[in-house]
């Protein structure tokens, strides 16, 4: 009975020492193929870079593409071709010089100057300043507008940023596992410890001030789209008044030469 | 991008539009003119108008009832009395009225034709009188062709109304070929020098030429004064709509003058106070001196207005005068005339027609007793 019992004790003494091996780290890398844990990490994270690498670079891409396809579609071909003209080397239309060259009549065959010429009666296919300045302002607040919509507000570039938060999400969980587990590993000295976990702590962090900086960037967008509606009010109102007063005069204008004295005498150099 | 606009821009375009409009007003102005005279001929057609063919109806209506009234009045005063110069001057005004009645009232038509023609030419005439080497007509074609140029100036540089810095230049100096255009072209509507108008182009093109500015400023070619309210061009509407009623009005009134004529004479016959003819007769010609007196105020003005070069500076207040000052003064005066004139007619006619009818009388009662 008491060496059975000693039996026991043994065994459980052995089994304890067994599973205590293998849950300890230090111990199992001296039974595993010689792949070092860390390393394994290091390697997993910079395949995931590698993945995110290139997510970045397509949604750069997609980007462009937007962009590209909001001057395409989205103004009026004389202003569209003045647009494409100006791209600059991040594919966004160089607002300066399209403002220069509409100032400078290239888009006066455009559809909205010709439909204003006719309103205000300046029917010469030569746009007066205020309707090229229409014209031109009009462009600066469709580009604010389209960029703002493609590159952030539209359901595309919410997928995107959602995919970019999910994979910065995703590497932060993979540096806090690790970090957690540097932690758990047999390191004598306590503060590479402390380190790991701040280097956790930090990614966590910088996943924050991503998120931060996607809020910012979709409240920048909001902004410039609330900016260019109060610009767009704020233009219909000038040219609102111009009209008017332009209306205004030609009636007047129109009243005077109809202007007849009693006799059947009228103005003008035929009677 | 303040930088980038600091470039030469092409001239602006187009207004030169805004003087089709104007040759466009005057073209219909002309034939507003020609259909007013195609309606007088229209409805004074003998033979062709049904309105003149019903009132001349309505007239010789009245005027067979009237004569029955007399008939059963007078005429039992006249068998009693035995008086051929009372029985005589009886039948002068049913004579005259089937003269002037008969034939679907061709002598009444041809006569109401020929006052308006004669009067119209009066009229007309009054507009060619000459002060020193101005015409009436001339003086008012300028004044008012200075306002329209003026106005289509300003509609020009309205644009640059809110622009400050190089933006101002630069508008400012792409308005200035619209604006020789718009005066050349107001010079050659008036057939003659617009000098006022001419200067206050010039201050205008010149005022950003390096060392203008400063230049003094004058009343009349203040350069500022190219601003100004949307409200200033609808009072210069109202006020031209206004004279463009007058004058319609008077057209109308006249007209609707002329084809009374047939009642008037028609109820003519009545012993009444006047004979209802002579009124109608000084209302028409009343008309004609509303016009006539219209003519030469608003002619004297406008002549004074040019010869002391106020014509662009008093754009406005020459409108007030044009549609409000001087139409009131041309009815009040012409009314009290035409009262005058009516008084005169009939006392006088009346007379003339008693002393014609008792020389009838007197022939007819003579030319019996021989018999008898």
């Amino acid at each position: 009975m008491r060496l059975k019992w000693m039996t026991i004790r043994l065994m459980t003494l052995f089994l304890v020492v067994g599973v205590g091996s293998v849950n300890s780290p230090a111990f199992a890398r001296t039974q595993d193929t010689g792949r070092d844990p860390v390393e394994a990490a290091i390697r997993d994270q910079v395949n995931g870079s590698n993945v995110y690498v290139s997510n970045t670079g397509n949604q750069i891409n997609d980007f462009l593409g937007d962009v590209q396809n909001f001057v395409q579609n989205d103004l009026l071909s004389p202003v569209n071709n003045l647009i494409q003209s100006t791209l600059g080397a991040f594919q966004v239309p160089d607002l300066s010089q399209l403002w220069s060259q509409i100032m400078g009549g290239s888009a006066s065959r455009d559809p909205g100057a010709v439909l204003s010429e006719t309103l205000e009666n300046k029917t010469t296919g030569r746009s007066s300043y205020g309707i090229r300045e229409d014209l031109s302002k009009y462009a600066a607040r469709a580009t604010a507008t389209g960029v703002a919509d493609q590159s952030t507000l539209s359901q595309e570039a919410q997928t995107q940023m959602a995919q970019v938060r999910q994979a910065t999400q995703q590497n932060t969980q993979e540096s806090v596992r690790l970090g957690e587990e540097s932690q758990g590993l047999d390191v004598t000295q306590r503060i590479m410890q402390n380190l790991s976990q701040q280097t956790a702590l930090n990614s966590q962090v910088n996943e924050r001030v991503l998120q931060e900086a996607q809020q910012a960037r979709v409240d920048r967008a909001i902004g410039n789209t609330l900016s260019a509606q109060t610009a767009r009010e704020l233009s219909a109102i000038t040219t609102a008044d111009r009209r008017k007063n332009i209306s205004a005069g030609n009636a007047a204008s129109q009243q005077g030469g109809l202007l007849m004295m009693p006799g059947g005498v009228t103005l003008g150099s035929d009677q | 991008m303040m930088s980038l606009i600091a470039q030469s821009f092409p001239t602006t375009g187009g207004e030169s539009d805004a003087l089709d409009i104007i040759t466009s007003s005057l073209e219909l102005s002309r034939a507003t003119v020609e259909s007013w005279n195609t309606v007088w001929l229209v409805t004074l057609d003998p033979l062709a108008s049904g309105l003149w063919i019903g009132l001349i109806q309505l007239g010789i209506t009245l005027g067979a009832a009237s004569i029955l009234f007399i008939a059963m009045t007078t005429g039992k005063d006249i068998i009693d009395k035995q008086s051929w110069s009372e029985l005589a001057s009886i039948f002068v005004w049913p004579l005259v009225i089937m003269i002037f009645l008969g034939a679907n009232g061709n002598v009444l038509a041809g006569t109401i034709k020929f006052i308006r023609g004669f009067s119209y030419t009066q009229v007309q005439n009054v507009l060619q009188l000459q002060v020193g080497e101005l015409t009436f007509r001339d003086a008012i074609s300028n004044v008012t062709i200075t306002g329209i140029a003026k106005q289509q100036l300003e509609s020009l540089y309205s644009e640059c109304q809110g622009k400050v810095g190089t933006e101002l230049v630069e508008c400012w100096n792409s308005k200035q070929e619209q604006a020789q255009a718009i005066v050349a072209e107001a010079e050659r509507q008036a057939r003659s020098p617009l000098e006022p108008l001419r200067a206050f182009g010039q201050a205008l093109w010149n005022a950003s030429l390096p060392g203008q500015i400063s230049t003094a400023v004058r009343l009349t070619t203040d350069p500022g004064s190219v601003f100004r309210d949307t409200a200033i061009p609808i009072i210069r509407f109202i006020l031209y709509a206004l004279q463009w009623g007058f004058v319609n009005i008077l057209e109308a009134a006249l007209l609707l003058t002329a084809l009374f004529a047939p009642i008037a004479i028609g109820l003519s016959l009545l012993p009444l106070q006047g004979r209802p003819i002579w009124a109608w007769l000084t209302g028409f010609i009343t008309l004609f001196g509303i016009q006539l007196g219209y003519n030469i105020v608003v002619g004297l003005t406008a002549v004074v207005l040019v010869k002391s070069g106020a014509e662009l500076v008093s754009d406005v207040a020459f409108l007030f005068f044009l549609s409000i000052f001087a139409p009131g003064l041309a009815v009040l005066v012409a009314g009290g005339g035409g009262f005058a004139l009516y008084n005169g007619i009939s006392s006088n006619v009346k007379s003339l027609i008693d002393i014609f009818s008792n020389a009838i009388g007197t022939v007819t009662s003579i030319a019996l007793i021989r018999r008898g």
